[in-house]
Protein backbone atom coordinates (compact mmCIF):
# COMPACT_ATOMS: atom_id res chain seq x y z
CA UNK A 1 0.00 0.00 0.00
CA UNK A 2 2.67 2.59 1.49
CA UNK A 3 4.24 1.18 -2.10
CA UNK A 4 1.72 2.42 -4.54
CA UNK A 5 1.25 6.18 -2.75
CA UNK A 6 4.66 6.29 -2.89
CA UNK A 7 4.81 5.55 -6.47
CA UNK A 8 2.01 7.79 -7.14
CA UNK A 9 3.74 10.70 -5.90
CA UNK A 10 6.87 9.83 -8.30
CA UNK A 11 4.55 9.98 -11.15
CA UNK A 12 2.57 13.52 -9.43
CA UNK A 13 6.31 14.71 -9.58
CA UNK A 14 7.28 14.03 -12.49
CA UNK A 15 4.38 15.38 -14.28
CA UNK A 16 4.56 18.23 -12.03
CA UNK A 17 8.29 18.44 -12.90
CA UNK A 18 6.94 18.29 -17.16
CA UNK A 19 4.06 20.95 -16.66
CA UNK A 20 6.61 23.40 -15.07
CA UNK A 21 9.12 22.60 -17.65
CA UNK A 22 6.91 23.32 -20.31
CA UNK A 23 5.62 26.85 -18.16
CA UNK A 24 9.04 27.89 -18.68
CA UNK A 25 9.29 27.57 -22.01
CA UNK A 26 5.83 29.43 -22.17
CA UNK A 27 7.06 31.99 -20.11
CA UNK A 28 10.59 32.53 -22.30
CA UNK A 29 8.22 32.43 -25.52
CA UNK A 30 5.50 34.81 -24.46
CA UNK A 31 8.53 37.38 -22.82
CA UNK A 32 9.90 37.44 -26.09
CA UNK A 33 6.68 38.93 -28.13
CA UNK A 34 5.50 42.48 -28.41
CA UNK A 35 2.28 41.81 -27.42
CA UNK A 36 1.02 45.04 -26.45
CA UNK A 37 1.17 48.40 -28.94
CA UNK A 38 -0.36 51.79 -29.15
CA UNK A 39 -3.33 50.95 -31.16
CA UNK A 40 -3.94 48.43 -28.65
CA UNK A 41 -3.69 50.45 -25.80
CA UNK A 42 -5.47 53.59 -27.36
CA UNK A 43 -8.56 51.33 -28.27
CA UNK A 44 -9.03 50.03 -24.85
CA UNK A 45 -9.02 53.51 -23.33
CA UNK A 46 -11.67 54.47 -25.26
CA UNK A 47 -13.46 51.84 -25.55
CA UNK A 48 -16.30 51.02 -23.40
CA UNK A 49 -18.49 47.54 -23.76
CA UNK A 50 -19.21 47.07 -20.48
CA UNK A 51 -23.09 45.46 -20.47
CA UNK A 52 -24.11 47.18 -17.28
CA UNK A 53 -22.37 50.58 -18.58
CA UNK A 54 -24.32 50.51 -21.69
CA UNK A 55 -27.70 49.73 -19.80
CA UNK A 56 -26.87 52.25 -17.80
CA UNK A 57 -27.09 54.81 -20.92
CA UNK A 58 -29.83 53.47 -22.18
CA UNK A 59 -32.02 54.54 -19.13
CA UNK A 60 -30.36 56.96 -18.57
CA UNK A 61 -31.54 58.18 -22.02
CA UNK A 62 -34.73 56.19 -22.79
CA UNK A 63 -36.61 56.97 -19.07
CA UNK A 64 -36.37 61.24 -19.09
CA UNK A 65 -37.53 60.78 -23.06
CA UNK A 66 -40.80 58.97 -21.54
CA UNK A 67 -40.69 60.76 -18.38
CA UNK A 68 -40.99 64.15 -20.32
CA UNK A 69 -43.53 62.57 -22.86
CA UNK A 70 -45.81 60.88 -20.33
CA UNK A 71 -45.72 64.17 -18.29
CA UNK A 72 -46.43 66.25 -21.36
CA UNK A 73 -49.41 63.94 -22.38
CA UNK A 74 -51.38 63.77 -19.12
CA UNK A 75 -50.66 67.80 -18.90
CA UNK A 76 -52.26 67.97 -22.63
CA UNK A 77 -55.19 66.18 -21.45
CA UNK A 78 -54.75 68.55 -18.13
CA UNK A 79 -54.75 65.35 -15.51
CA UNK A 80 -51.98 66.70 -13.75
CA UNK A 81 -51.90 64.54 -10.77
CA UNK A 82 -51.38 61.46 -13.00
CA UNK A 83 -48.42 64.04 -15.03
CA UNK A 84 -46.84 64.37 -11.81
CA UNK A 85 -46.60 60.72 -10.54
CA UNK A 86 -46.04 59.06 -14.00
CA UNK A 87 -43.03 61.73 -14.06
CA UNK A 88 -41.96 60.80 -10.48
CA UNK A 89 -42.40 57.34 -10.63
CA UNK A 90 -39.96 57.55 -14.03
CA UNK A 91 -37.46 59.94 -12.16
CA UNK A 92 -37.35 57.48 -9.02
CA UNK A 93 -36.62 54.14 -11.38
CA UNK A 94 -33.67 56.53 -13.12
CA UNK A 95 -31.82 57.17 -9.88
CA UNK A 96 -32.70 53.47 -8.84
CA UNK A 97 -31.32 51.66 -11.98
CA UNK A 98 -28.32 53.63 -12.03
CA UNK A 99 -27.91 53.29 -8.45
CA UNK A 100 -28.25 49.66 -9.41
CA UNK A 101 -26.23 49.63 -12.43
CA UNK A 102 -23.44 51.93 -10.82
CA UNK A 103 -23.50 49.16 -8.15
CA UNK A 104 -23.54 46.40 -10.21
CA UNK A 105 -21.04 47.14 -12.31
CA UNK A 106 -18.28 47.96 -10.10
CA UNK A 107 -19.20 44.86 -9.02
CA UNK A 108 -18.34 42.65 -12.26
CA UNK A 109 -15.98 44.81 -13.36
CA UNK A 110 -13.70 45.19 -10.23
CA UNK A 111 -11.59 42.84 -8.50
CA UNK A 112 -13.81 40.99 -6.46
CA UNK A 113 -12.76 37.17 -6.27
CA UNK A 114 -15.30 35.27 -7.91
CA UNK A 115 -16.91 33.47 -5.08
CA UNK A 116 -17.17 37.18 -3.59
CA UNK A 117 -18.54 38.33 -7.59
CA UNK A 118 -21.41 35.33 -7.87
CA UNK A 119 -22.38 35.88 -4.13
CA UNK A 120 -22.41 39.66 -5.21
CA UNK A 121 -24.54 38.83 -8.14
CA UNK A 122 -27.24 36.58 -6.39
CA UNK A 123 -27.79 39.92 -4.28
CA UNK A 124 -28.11 42.31 -6.74
CA UNK A 125 -30.45 39.68 -8.89
CA UNK A 126 -32.67 39.30 -6.11
CA UNK A 127 -32.56 43.06 -5.49
CA UNK A 128 -33.24 44.04 -9.16
CA UNK A 129 -36.33 41.23 -8.19
CA UNK A 130 -37.77 43.14 -5.75
CA UNK A 131 -36.92 46.35 -7.50
CA UNK A 132 -38.96 45.31 -10.58
CA UNK A 133 -41.37 44.26 -8.82
CA UNK A 134 -42.12 47.48 -6.87
CA UNK A 135 -42.15 49.42 -10.15
CA UNK A 136 -44.55 46.72 -11.63
CA UNK A 137 -46.81 47.27 -8.40
CA UNK A 138 -46.33 50.93 -9.09
CA UNK A 139 -46.82 51.13 -12.54
CA UNK A 140 -50.13 48.48 -12.68
CA UNK A 141 -51.20 51.18 -10.05
CA UNK A 142 -50.85 53.63 -12.16
CA UNK A 143 -52.51 52.20 -15.11
CA UNK A 144 -55.08 50.96 -13.25
CA UNK A 145 -55.98 54.59 -11.65
CA UNK A 146 -55.53 55.80 -15.20
CA UNK A 147 -57.81 53.50 -16.91
CA UNK A 148 -60.56 53.88 -14.26
CA UNK A 149 -60.29 57.94 -14.41
CA UNK A 150 -60.68 56.94 -18.15
CA UNK A 151 -63.79 55.03 -17.43
CA UNK A 152 -65.69 57.63 -15.41
CA UNK A 153 -64.82 60.22 -18.25
CA UNK A 154 -66.00 57.47 -20.87
CA UNK A 155 -69.12 57.21 -19.66
CA UNK A 156 -70.62 59.42 -22.06
CA UNK A 157 -69.63 57.89 -24.78
CA UNK A 158 -70.38 54.68 -23.96
CA UNK A 159 -69.67 52.20 -26.35
CA UNK A 160 -66.05 53.89 -26.38
CA UNK A 161 -65.36 52.24 -23.00
CA UNK A 162 -64.79 48.89 -24.42
CA UNK A 163 -62.14 50.47 -26.64
CA UNK A 164 -60.31 52.42 -23.47
CA UNK A 165 -60.36 48.97 -21.72
CA UNK A 166 -58.57 47.24 -24.46
CA UNK A 167 -56.27 49.84 -25.45
CA UNK A 168 -55.40 50.68 -22.00
CA UNK A 169 -55.19 46.69 -21.70
CA UNK A 170 -52.56 46.57 -24.44
CA UNK A 171 -50.80 49.53 -22.54
CA UNK A 172 -50.70 47.33 -19.40
CA UNK A 173 -49.33 44.36 -21.30
CA UNK A 174 -46.83 46.18 -23.21
CA UNK A 175 -45.46 47.62 -19.74
CA UNK A 176 -45.17 44.05 -18.10
CA UNK A 177 -43.55 42.89 -20.91
CA UNK A 178 -41.20 45.42 -20.62
CA UNK A 179 -40.46 44.94 -17.30
CA UNK A 180 -40.24 41.14 -18.16
CA UNK A 181 -37.78 41.95 -20.38
CA UNK A 182 -35.46 44.15 -18.71
CA UNK A 183 -35.66 41.86 -15.84
CA UNK A 184 -34.28 39.28 -17.95
CA UNK A 185 -31.76 41.25 -20.20
CA UNK A 186 -30.36 42.55 -16.19
CA UNK A 187 -30.79 38.73 -14.66
CA UNK A 188 -29.75 37.24 -17.64
CA UNK A 189 -26.43 38.54 -17.64
CA UNK A 190 -26.17 38.42 -14.01
CA UNK A 191 -27.58 34.48 -14.77
CA UNK A 192 -24.41 34.03 -17.36
CA UNK A 193 -21.74 35.36 -15.29
CA UNK A 194 -23.31 32.69 -12.38
CA UNK A 195 -23.43 30.13 -14.50
CA UNK A 196 -19.94 29.99 -15.73
CA UNK A 197 -18.80 30.08 -11.98
CA UNK A 198 -21.74 27.30 -10.97
CA UNK A 199 -20.38 25.46 -14.21
CA UNK A 200 -16.70 25.58 -12.74
CA UNK A 201 -17.35 25.36 -9.25
CA UNK A 202 -19.38 22.59 -8.22
CA UNK A 203 -18.26 22.75 -4.50
CA UNK A 204 -19.99 25.84 -4.43
CA UNK A 205 -23.05 26.08 -6.30
CA UNK A 206 -24.60 29.38 -6.71
CA UNK A 207 -27.45 29.28 -9.50
CA UNK A 208 -30.48 30.00 -8.12
CA UNK A 209 -33.50 30.95 -10.30
CA UNK A 210 -36.01 31.69 -7.12
CA UNK A 211 -36.05 35.40 -7.84
CA UNK A 212 -37.30 34.96 -11.28
CA UNK A 213 -40.03 32.86 -9.89
CA UNK A 214 -41.00 34.91 -7.13
CA UNK A 215 -40.58 37.81 -9.95
CA UNK A 216 -43.26 35.55 -12.05
CA UNK A 217 -45.40 34.90 -9.35
CA UNK A 218 -45.76 38.42 -7.92
CA UNK A 219 -46.20 39.34 -12.08
CA UNK A 220 -49.03 36.82 -12.35
CA UNK A 221 -50.50 38.16 -8.54
CA UNK A 222 -50.40 41.41 -10.30
CA UNK A 223 -51.96 41.20 -13.51
CA UNK A 224 -54.85 39.04 -11.74
CA UNK A 225 -55.36 42.01 -8.53
CA UNK A 226 -55.48 44.17 -11.90
CA UNK A 227 -57.90 42.15 -13.94
CA UNK A 228 -59.82 41.86 -11.06
CA UNK A 229 -60.03 46.00 -10.74
CA UNK A 230 -60.47 46.31 -14.09
CA UNK A 231 -63.55 43.44 -14.63
CA UNK A 232 -65.07 45.17 -11.47
CA UNK A 233 -64.20 48.55 -13.13
CA UNK A 234 -66.05 47.54 -16.39
CA UNK A 235 -68.87 45.49 -14.38
CA UNK A 236 -71.61 47.47 -15.31
CA UNK A 237 -76.00 46.20 -15.11
CA UNK A 238 -77.58 45.33 -17.87
CA UNK A 239 -81.56 45.66 -18.20
CA UNK A 240 -83.02 43.59 -21.65
CA UNK A 241 -86.33 43.80 -22.37
CA UNK A 242 -87.78 40.25 -23.12
CA UNK A 243 -89.23 40.11 -27.14
CA UNK A 244 -92.97 39.63 -25.83
CA UNK A 245 -92.96 41.87 -23.31
CA UNK A 246 -95.34 44.37 -24.06
CA UNK A 247 -96.13 46.04 -20.43
CA UNK A 248 -96.01 49.58 -20.02
CA UNK A 249 -95.72 51.58 -16.83
CA UNK A 250 -95.40 55.41 -16.97
CA UNK A 251 -94.89 57.46 -19.77
CA UNK A 252 -91.97 58.17 -22.05
CA UNK A 253 -91.11 59.57 -25.17
CA UNK A 254 -88.48 61.37 -26.91
CA UNK A 255 -89.87 65.61 -27.79
CA UNK A 256 -88.73 68.08 -30.16
CA UNK A 257 -87.70 71.30 -27.73
CA UNK A 258 -89.30 74.28 -28.79
CA UNK A 259 -87.99 76.58 -26.06
CA UNK A 260 -85.99 76.06 -22.67
CA UNK A 261 -85.33 78.38 -20.15
CA UNK A 262 -84.09 78.50 -16.17
CA UNK A 263 -86.14 79.26 -13.58
CA UNK A 264 -86.49 79.26 -9.95
CA UNK A 265 -88.26 76.35 -8.42
CA UNK A 266 -90.83 78.84 -6.89
CA UNK A 267 -91.52 80.51 -10.14
CA UNK A 268 -91.99 77.42 -12.34
CA UNK A 269 -96.23 78.04 -11.97
CA UNK A 270 -96.15 81.35 -12.70
CA UNK A 271 -93.56 80.77 -15.73
CA UNK A 272 -95.61 77.97 -17.10
CA UNK A 273 -98.70 80.13 -16.98
CA UNK A 274 -97.06 82.69 -19.31
CA UNK A 275 -95.59 79.78 -21.20
CA UNK A 276 -98.22 78.19 -22.36
CA UNK A 277 -98.72 79.14 -25.91
CA UNK A 278 -101.16 77.06 -27.42
CA UNK A 279 -102.55 73.25 -28.26
CA UNK A 280 -99.17 72.03 -29.80
CA UNK A 281 -96.90 72.44 -27.04
CA UNK A 282 -96.56 70.96 -23.65
CA UNK A 283 -94.58 72.56 -20.98
CA UNK A 284 -92.04 70.10 -18.74
CA UNK A 285 -89.40 70.78 -16.53
CA UNK A 286 -86.11 69.38 -15.65
CA UNK A 287 -83.19 69.50 -13.71
CA UNK A 288 -80.79 72.51 -14.07
CA UNK A 289 -78.31 71.42 -11.64
CA UNK A 290 -76.07 74.77 -10.16
CA UNK A 291 -76.48 78.37 -11.13
CA UNK A 292 -73.61 78.54 -13.75
CA UNK A 293 -71.32 81.17 -14.65
CA UNK A 294 -73.22 80.84 -18.02
CA UNK A 295 -76.29 80.89 -16.37
CA UNK A 296 -75.85 83.71 -14.76
CA UNK A 297 -74.80 85.27 -17.40
CA UNK A 298 -77.77 84.59 -19.42
CA UNK A 299 -80.68 85.14 -17.13
CA UNK A 300 -79.52 87.24 -14.63
CA UNK A 301 -80.54 84.61 -11.97
CA UNK A 302 -78.44 83.82 -8.90
CA UNK A 303 -78.31 81.48 -6.44
CA UNK A 304 -77.64 84.32 -3.84
CA UNK A 305 -80.78 85.43 -4.44
CA UNK A 306 -82.42 82.86 -1.81
CA UNK A 307 -85.60 81.82 -4.12
CA UNK A 308 -84.42 77.84 -4.11
CA UNK A 309 -83.05 75.26 -6.69
CA UNK A 310 -83.19 76.41 -10.21
CA UNK A 311 -85.34 74.31 -12.57
CA UNK A 312 -85.32 74.20 -16.19
CA UNK A 313 -88.20 74.75 -18.13
CA UNK A 314 -88.79 73.06 -21.32
CA UNK A 315 -91.43 74.19 -24.29
CA UNK A 316 -91.67 70.77 -25.90
CA UNK A 317 -93.24 70.36 -29.70
CA UNK A 318 -95.97 68.01 -30.14
CA UNK A 319 -95.18 66.75 -33.75
CA UNK A 320 -97.19 64.38 -34.80
CA UNK A 321 -100.95 64.08 -34.39
CA UNK A 322 -100.16 61.00 -32.12
CA UNK A 323 -98.03 62.96 -29.93
CA UNK A 324 -94.89 63.53 -29.43
CA UNK A 325 -91.51 62.18 -31.64
CA UNK A 326 -91.62 58.81 -30.29
CA UNK A 327 -93.26 57.37 -27.94
CA UNK A 328 -95.49 54.23 -27.37
CA UNK A 329 -98.40 56.63 -28.40
CA UNK A 330 -97.18 56.81 -31.61
CA UNK A 331 -95.87 53.16 -31.47
CA UNK A 332 -99.30 52.02 -30.94
CA UNK A 333 -98.61 51.11 -27.24
CA UNK A 334 -95.54 49.16 -28.30
CA UNK A 335 -92.12 49.88 -26.22
CA UNK A 336 -89.64 52.30 -27.20
CA UNK A 337 -86.61 50.27 -25.27
CA UNK A 338 -84.86 47.38 -26.09
CA UNK A 339 -82.22 47.56 -23.98
CA UNK A 340 -80.00 49.49 -20.83
CA UNK A 341 -76.79 49.57 -19.40
CA UNK A 342 -75.37 51.42 -16.59
CA UNK A 343 -72.79 51.56 -14.67
CA UNK A 344 -69.75 50.86 -14.07
CA UNK A 345 -69.68 53.10 -10.15
CA UNK A 346 -66.63 54.13 -8.53
CA UNK A 347 -68.40 55.09 -5.26
CA UNK A 348 -71.86 55.37 -3.74
CA UNK A 349 -71.57 59.27 -3.72
CA UNK A 350 -73.37 60.96 -6.26
CA UNK A 351 -71.43 61.92 -9.32
CA UNK A 352 -72.08 62.19 -12.94
CA UNK A 353 -72.83 58.58 -14.43
CA UNK A 354 -74.15 57.58 -17.52
CA UNK A 355 -76.88 55.69 -19.05
CA UNK A 356 -76.49 53.64 -22.52
CA UNK A 357 -80.34 52.89 -23.71
CA UNK A 358 -81.03 50.83 -26.90
CA UNK A 359 -83.90 51.25 -28.94
CA UNK A 360 -86.52 48.60 -29.89
CA UNK A 361 -86.03 48.18 -33.75
CA UNK A 362 -89.24 50.14 -34.65
CA UNK A 363 -88.38 53.27 -32.52
CA UNK A 364 -85.20 53.47 -34.05
CA UNK A 365 -86.67 54.07 -37.45
CA UNK A 366 -89.02 56.84 -36.50
CA UNK A 367 -85.60 58.54 -34.68
CA UNK A 368 -83.77 57.50 -37.42
CA UNK A 369 -86.13 59.34 -39.43
CA UNK A 370 -86.54 62.35 -37.46
CA UNK A 371 -82.79 63.01 -37.05
CA UNK A 372 -82.98 62.81 -41.02
CA UNK A 373 -85.32 65.67 -41.36
CA UNK A 374 -83.25 67.46 -38.84
CA UNK A 375 -80.12 66.98 -40.57
CA UNK A 376 -81.65 68.35 -44.06
CA UNK A 377 -83.65 71.19 -42.28
CA UNK A 378 -81.13 74.59 -41.89
CA UNK A 379 -82.28 75.20 -38.01
CA UNK A 380 -80.95 73.35 -35.59
CA UNK A 381 -83.21 71.28 -33.86
CA UNK A 382 -83.08 69.56 -30.34
CA UNK A 383 -84.72 66.58 -28.49
CA UNK A 384 -85.77 65.90 -24.81
CA UNK A 385 -86.59 62.53 -23.86
CA UNK A 386 -88.77 62.72 -20.62
CA UNK A 387 -90.20 60.13 -18.65
CA UNK A 388 -93.34 60.79 -16.71
CA UNK A 389 -93.95 64.84 -16.93
CA UNK A 390 -89.83 64.99 -16.64
CA UNK A 391 -87.19 65.51 -19.12
CA UNK A 392 -83.93 63.88 -18.12
CA UNK A 393 -81.93 64.33 -20.93
CA UNK A 394 -81.48 66.86 -23.93
CA UNK A 395 -79.66 66.78 -27.23
CA UNK A 396 -78.70 68.99 -30.02
CA UNK A 397 -79.46 66.82 -33.36
CA UNK A 398 -76.77 67.50 -36.04
CA UNK A 399 -76.73 64.41 -38.14
CA UNK A 400 -78.80 61.15 -38.79
CA UNK A 401 -78.70 58.73 -36.19
CA UNK A 402 -78.95 55.13 -37.30
CA UNK A 403 -77.97 53.15 -34.26
CA UNK A 404 -81.21 53.29 -32.23
CA UNK A 405 -78.99 54.58 -29.41
CA UNK A 406 -78.91 57.31 -27.27
CA UNK A 407 -76.68 58.39 -23.83
CA UNK A 408 -78.60 59.64 -20.77
CA UNK A 409 -76.15 61.46 -17.74
CA UNK A 410 -76.92 63.21 -14.70
CA UNK A 411 -75.65 63.72 -11.47
CA UNK A 412 -76.71 61.04 -9.86
CA UNK A 413 -76.14 58.04 -7.21
CA UNK A 414 -76.21 54.43 -8.14
CA UNK A 415 -79.69 53.87 -6.60
CA UNK A 416 -80.85 56.65 -8.25
CA UNK A 417 -79.67 55.24 -11.56
CA UNK A 418 -80.78 52.05 -10.80
CA UNK A 419 -84.28 53.12 -10.22
CA UNK A 420 -84.35 55.21 -13.28
CA UNK A 421 -83.37 52.38 -15.67
CA UNK A 422 -85.98 50.00 -14.07
CA UNK A 423 -88.73 52.49 -14.75
CA UNK A 424 -87.09 53.41 -18.26
CA UNK A 425 -87.35 49.58 -19.19
CA UNK A 426 -90.74 49.10 -18.46
CA UNK A 427 -91.94 52.19 -20.64
CA UNK B 1 -3.87 64.04 -15.89
CA UNK B 2 -6.07 61.33 -18.02
CA UNK B 3 -2.49 61.33 -20.24
CA UNK B 4 -0.56 60.69 -17.26
CA UNK B 5 -3.65 57.74 -16.25
CA UNK B 6 -3.18 56.41 -19.48
CA UNK B 7 0.74 56.34 -19.48
CA UNK B 8 1.11 54.85 -15.88
CA UNK B 9 -1.66 51.71 -17.38
CA UNK B 10 0.19 51.41 -20.77
CA UNK B 11 3.48 51.15 -18.41
CA UNK B 12 1.59 48.35 -16.45
CA UNK B 13 -0.41 46.73 -19.17
CA UNK B 14 3.46 46.05 -21.17
CA UNK B 15 5.22 45.29 -17.71
CA UNK B 16 2.61 42.07 -16.92
CA UNK B 17 1.68 41.89 -21.45
CA UNK B 18 2.70 38.11 -20.50
CA UNK B 19 0.65 37.14 -17.59
CA UNK B 20 -2.68 38.51 -19.39
CA UNK B 21 -1.18 36.41 -22.71
CA UNK B 22 -0.97 33.48 -20.93
CA UNK B 23 -4.40 33.69 -19.40
CA UNK B 24 -5.91 34.32 -22.70
CA UNK B 25 -4.08 31.35 -24.37
CA UNK B 26 -5.10 28.88 -21.79
CA UNK B 27 -8.59 29.67 -22.04
CA UNK B 28 -8.71 30.66 -25.87
CA UNK B 29 -8.92 27.96 -28.85
CA UNK B 30 -7.59 29.73 -31.43
CA UNK B 31 -5.61 33.03 -32.74
CA UNK B 32 -8.82 35.40 -32.88
CA UNK B 33 -10.22 34.49 -29.71
CA UNK B 34 -6.45 35.50 -28.07
CA UNK B 35 -6.86 39.10 -29.52
CA UNK B 36 -10.63 39.40 -28.66
CA UNK B 37 -9.98 38.35 -25.00
CA UNK B 38 -6.86 40.15 -24.78
CA UNK B 39 -8.75 43.17 -26.08
CA UNK B 40 -11.38 43.00 -23.44
CA UNK B 41 -9.43 41.87 -20.34
CA UNK B 42 -7.79 45.76 -21.05
CA UNK B 43 -10.89 47.21 -21.27
CA UNK B 44 -11.53 46.14 -17.94
CA UNK B 45 -8.36 46.76 -16.54
CA UNK B 46 -8.89 50.34 -17.42
CA UNK B 47 -12.27 50.02 -16.20
CA UNK B 48 -11.14 49.32 -13.04
CA UNK B 49 -7.79 51.04 -12.98
CA UNK B 50 -9.19 53.60 -10.91
CA UNK B 51 -10.43 51.30 -8.09
CA UNK B 52 -7.21 49.62 -8.30
CA UNK B 53 -5.89 50.77 -4.84
CA UNK B 54 -2.77 48.42 -4.38
CA UNK B 55 -4.24 46.44 -1.85
CA UNK B 56 -3.06 43.32 -3.45
CA UNK B 57 0.03 43.15 -5.87
CA UNK B 58 -0.23 44.51 -9.17
CA UNK B 59 -0.12 40.97 -10.56
CA UNK B 60 -2.81 39.26 -8.08
CA UNK B 61 -5.22 42.32 -9.53
CA UNK B 62 -4.45 41.38 -13.36
CA UNK B 63 -4.89 37.68 -12.57
CA UNK B 64 -8.12 38.16 -11.03
CA UNK B 65 -9.67 40.91 -13.65
CA UNK B 66 -7.74 38.39 -16.30
CA UNK B 67 -9.37 35.15 -14.67
CA UNK B 68 -12.73 36.48 -14.58
CA UNK B 69 -13.18 37.90 -18.03
CA UNK B 70 -11.78 34.78 -19.51
CA UNK B 71 -13.96 32.95 -16.93
CA UNK B 72 -17.29 35.35 -17.62
CA UNK B 73 -16.70 36.21 -21.18
CA UNK B 74 -19.97 37.16 -23.06
CA UNK B 75 -18.77 35.79 -26.60
CA UNK B 76 -21.29 37.42 -28.14
CA UNK B 77 -20.99 40.52 -26.67
CA UNK B 78 -17.05 40.67 -27.41
CA UNK B 79 -17.67 40.28 -31.14
CA UNK B 80 -19.27 43.98 -30.86
CA UNK B 81 -16.04 45.63 -30.65
CA UNK B 82 -13.67 46.34 -33.02
CA UNK B 83 -10.67 44.09 -32.29
CA UNK B 84 -7.27 45.24 -32.78
CA UNK B 85 -4.85 43.15 -33.63
CA UNK B 86 -1.67 41.67 -31.24
CA UNK B 87 1.63 42.42 -32.12
CA UNK B 88 2.66 38.63 -31.89
CA UNK B 89 5.32 36.62 -33.97
CA UNK B 90 4.17 33.25 -33.16
CA UNK B 91 0.83 31.30 -33.41
CA UNK B 92 1.13 28.99 -30.30
CA UNK B 93 -1.76 26.90 -31.62
CA UNK B 94 0.03 26.12 -34.93
CA UNK B 95 3.40 26.74 -34.95
CA UNK B 96 6.16 23.60 -35.16
CA UNK B 97 9.07 24.53 -34.08
CA UNK B 98 10.21 22.40 -30.30
CA UNK B 99 9.67 25.23 -27.93
CA UNK B 100 5.70 25.83 -29.18
CA UNK B 101 5.46 22.30 -29.29
CA UNK B 102 6.00 22.06 -25.57
CA UNK B 103 3.55 25.06 -25.03
CA UNK B 104 0.86 23.45 -26.89
CA UNK B 105 1.21 19.90 -24.80
CA UNK B 106 1.03 22.06 -22.01
CA UNK B 107 -2.00 23.90 -23.61
CA UNK B 108 -3.55 20.43 -24.25
CA UNK B 109 -3.12 19.17 -20.72
CA UNK B 110 -4.50 21.96 -19.41
CA UNK B 111 -7.28 22.64 -21.15
CA UNK B 112 -8.92 19.26 -20.33
CA UNK B 113 -9.25 20.45 -16.77
CA UNK B 114 -12.36 22.26 -16.22
CA UNK B 115 -12.38 26.13 -15.39
CA UNK B 116 -11.56 26.49 -12.06
CA UNK B 117 -8.80 24.00 -12.15
CA UNK B 118 -7.67 25.64 -15.51
CA UNK B 119 -7.13 29.16 -13.32
CA UNK B 120 -5.78 27.20 -10.45
CA UNK B 121 -3.14 25.27 -12.21
CA UNK B 122 -2.21 28.51 -13.70
CA UNK B 123 -1.33 30.38 -11.01
CA UNK B 124 0.12 27.48 -9.29
CA UNK B 125 2.72 27.54 -12.18
CA UNK B 126 3.06 31.07 -12.23
CA UNK B 127 4.19 30.76 -8.16
CA UNK B 128 1.69 32.48 -6.82
CA UNK B 129 1.31 31.86 -3.11
CA UNK B 130 -1.91 29.91 -1.49
CA UNK B 131 -2.72 32.98 -0.21
CA UNK B 132 -3.13 34.91 -2.89
CA UNK B 133 -4.54 32.08 -4.73
CA UNK B 134 -7.15 31.78 -2.32
CA UNK B 135 -7.70 35.80 -2.88
CA UNK B 136 -7.68 35.60 -6.24
CA UNK B 137 -10.02 32.64 -6.58
CA UNK B 138 -12.06 33.35 -3.49
CA UNK B 139 -11.23 30.48 -2.08
CA UNK B 140 -9.49 29.07 1.45
CA UNK B 141 -5.71 28.75 1.39
CA UNK B 142 -6.17 24.91 2.66
CA UNK B 143 -8.70 24.57 0.04
CA UNK B 144 -6.55 25.73 -2.35
CA UNK B 145 -3.73 23.28 -1.41
CA UNK B 146 -6.44 20.27 -1.73
CA UNK B 147 -7.57 21.39 -5.05
CA UNK B 148 -4.45 21.49 -6.46
CA UNK B 149 -3.29 17.86 -4.71
CA UNK B 150 -6.99 16.73 -6.94
CA UNK B 151 -5.62 18.37 -10.22
CA UNK B 152 -2.25 16.89 -9.96
CA UNK B 153 -3.98 13.43 -9.63
CA UNK B 154 -6.43 14.28 -12.11
CA UNK B 155 -3.45 15.41 -14.42
CA UNK B 156 -1.70 11.65 -13.97
CA UNK B 157 -4.55 9.82 -14.38
CA UNK B 158 -4.87 12.04 -18.05
CA UNK B 159 -1.59 11.29 -18.61
CA UNK B 160 -1.29 7.50 -17.64
CA UNK B 161 -4.42 7.11 -20.18
CA UNK B 162 -3.37 8.37 -22.95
Amino acid sequence: MKGIIMENQENNMSELDQLKAQYETLKQQFDQQEIVNDRLIKSATQTDVDFFAKYRKTALIAYPILAVLGFAYYAYLGQWAFAISFFLLLAVMIVVEMWLTRNTRRQVMENADLLTLSKNMQKLKTGYAIYTTLILIAGLMFVTAVTLNKIVSLRLYGPQIKEAIWSLGFAMVLMLGFAILAYRSFVGHCNNVLRQIDAMNSDHPVRNNRPFWCFLCAVTLLCTISGLLFYNAIDSVVYTRADNDLSSEGKLGIWEIYADTNVFEKDVALCMEQWQQGDSIVLMTGKSGMVTKDIEETTGLSCNEGKGQLVKLYALKETTSEGPVISSAVLDGKPIIKRIEHGPYRNRKPERLGVFVNMTPEASQLWLDFTQKAEESEAPCRAALCLDGMVYQEWAVVGAISTGAFFVTSIWTKDEVEAFCKRLIKQ
Amino acid sequence: MNNDKEHQFELLVRQHKRTIYTVCYMFSHDKAEIDDLFQEILIRLWNGFDHYEGRSTAQTWIYRVALNTAINQDKKERRRIETVPLTVDIDPYEADDPSTHQIRELYDRISRLDLIDRSLILLWLEGISYDEIGAIIGITPNNVGVRLMRIKEKLVKMSNNE
